[in-house]
């Protein structure tokens, strides 16, 4: 065993990682292993199949430092942000616009940091890993087989991978506003262009003149897309047309919780539920998870994570 | 005076650590200060900001392990140092 609670044969990947990120910064990577919510012995398997799959894209080792560092970036960022955030009590842009110019289209930091930072957040920030643990047992699990799946969001494919996995004759359908996304999707989730996989992708906003087949789909992922975009309310509405009756839904957003492309504020884990259920979804189970550790999920305008499961 | 920024800048150190100025060099590095963590660099980095009339990104931040490093950072955006 090391110091970071792994066998170095069976997390070979990711403790090369977790190595990166003490070298690159130090006291991230104490914060990131010494998060008692989940111990980061129980998130090695993730980071190692990350870090397999990342091998099999990239040639070299250059991506070990480069995704690393990617991780280091979006952190500090997020720290920096949600400083400001509690300063100033607002997110820092406030439309669909500005966020398409400034982080989808923009080759530096969707086509850059952005997609390679959030993909090792799936197994380094506890709150991602709980989540994420959430819609494989909860939700996955729970699909029937040779599913119709609408993803909102396709984002590093890091679902799509999930799903593929354990429901390979899925047929899925992915939106996503940015091509960067896709193109990163694809390659995560190894469902390239020649691929014979059902995997459909459609370079398109939900919030735009989206036609979605009504009573299609048998289940819905939307992680971390409502607080991304101006009308969540009505995009869940949208959805719940879309969705076969007695169909599941995955979704995970925040509270309070700042990012460089966070529009849409919710100040309490209250007001998405409330959103959610005027919406005319069912909360199956839910998730409000504190990203500070002194922090309890009723309380208002501190930062949460949201994932919830619900049912049409 | 060039003098006077060295001492500004060990003294914002010292303030956001919470530790005596005596003893800082630029050699002090993350490893020597326990309150030199995630958040307490996005204290120092605002208070820099703040004390110099300066703005750092992130990539700058990231390279911040040392006061050494911090200074030259400092010097390349316009400030003095003896």
């Amino acid at each position: 065993m090391n110091e970071n609670g792994s066998s170095r044969d069976e997390f070979r990947l990711a403790g090369r990682m977790l190595d990166e990120l003490a070298l690159q910064m130090p006291f991230l990577h104490r914060a990131t292993c010494d998060a008692k919510s989940v111990p980061i012995a129980q998130r090695l398997s993730a980071l190692q199949s990350i870090g397999e799959r990342l091998s099999q894209i990239y040639d070299g080792d250059d991506w070990i430092r480069e995704s690393v560092r990617s991780y280091v970036y979006l952190s500090l960022e997020f720290l920096r942000l949600q400083r400001e955030l509690e300063k100033t009590g607002a997110y820092l842009m406030s439309t669909e616009a500005e966020t398409a110019q400034h982080v989808y289209d923009n080759a530096d930091v969707f086509g850059g940091y952005y997609l390679p930072g959030l993909l090792l957040t799936e197994a380094l920030w506890p709150n991602h890993f709980v989540l994420n643990t959430a819609f494989l047992n909860r939700f996955v699990e729970g699909l029937p087989p040779n599913p119709a799946i609408l993803e909102v969001g396709v984002g590093t494919g890091y679902h799509l991978s999930q799903l593929l996995d354990r429901r390979e004759s899925a047929r899925y359908v992915g939106l996503d506003i940015s091509e960067y996304a896709i193109d990163f999707c694809r390659r995560y989730a190894g469902v390239d262009h020649a691929s014979s996989s059902s995997a459909t992708f459609r370079l398109e906003s939900i919030t735009g003149d989206c036609a979605l087949p009504e009573k299609s789909f048998d289940g819905i992922v939307i992680g971390e897309v409502l607080e991304h975009i101006e009308t969540p309310f009505d995009v869940m509405v949208d959805l719940r047309r879309a969705a076969k009756p007695g169909a599941t839904l995955f979704m995970t957003t925040v509270a309070f919780a700042a990012n460089i492309d966070h529009i849409y504020m919710f100040e309490s884990v209250e007001e998405i539920r409330d959103l959610v259920q005027q919406s005319g979804w069912t909360i199956e189970a839910d998730w409000p998870l504190p990203v500070y550790p002194q922090d309890t999920p009723d309380m208002a305008r501190r930062p949460m994570n949201y994932g919830a499961v619900l049912k049409n | 005076m060039p003098e006077d920024n060295h001492q500004k800048l060990l003294s914002v150190v010292a303030r956001v650590f919470d530790v005596g100025p005596v003893g800082l060099t630029d050699e002090t590095s993350q490893d020597d200060i326990d309150r030199w963590d995630s958040f307490g660099m996005i204290n120092l980095v605002n208070e820099l900001e703040l004390s110099f009339g300066v703005s750092f990104d992130i990539l700058e931040i990231i390279e911040f392990r040392t006061v050494g490093i911090i200074k030259d950072s400092l010097a390349e955006k316009g400030i003095s140092f003896p």
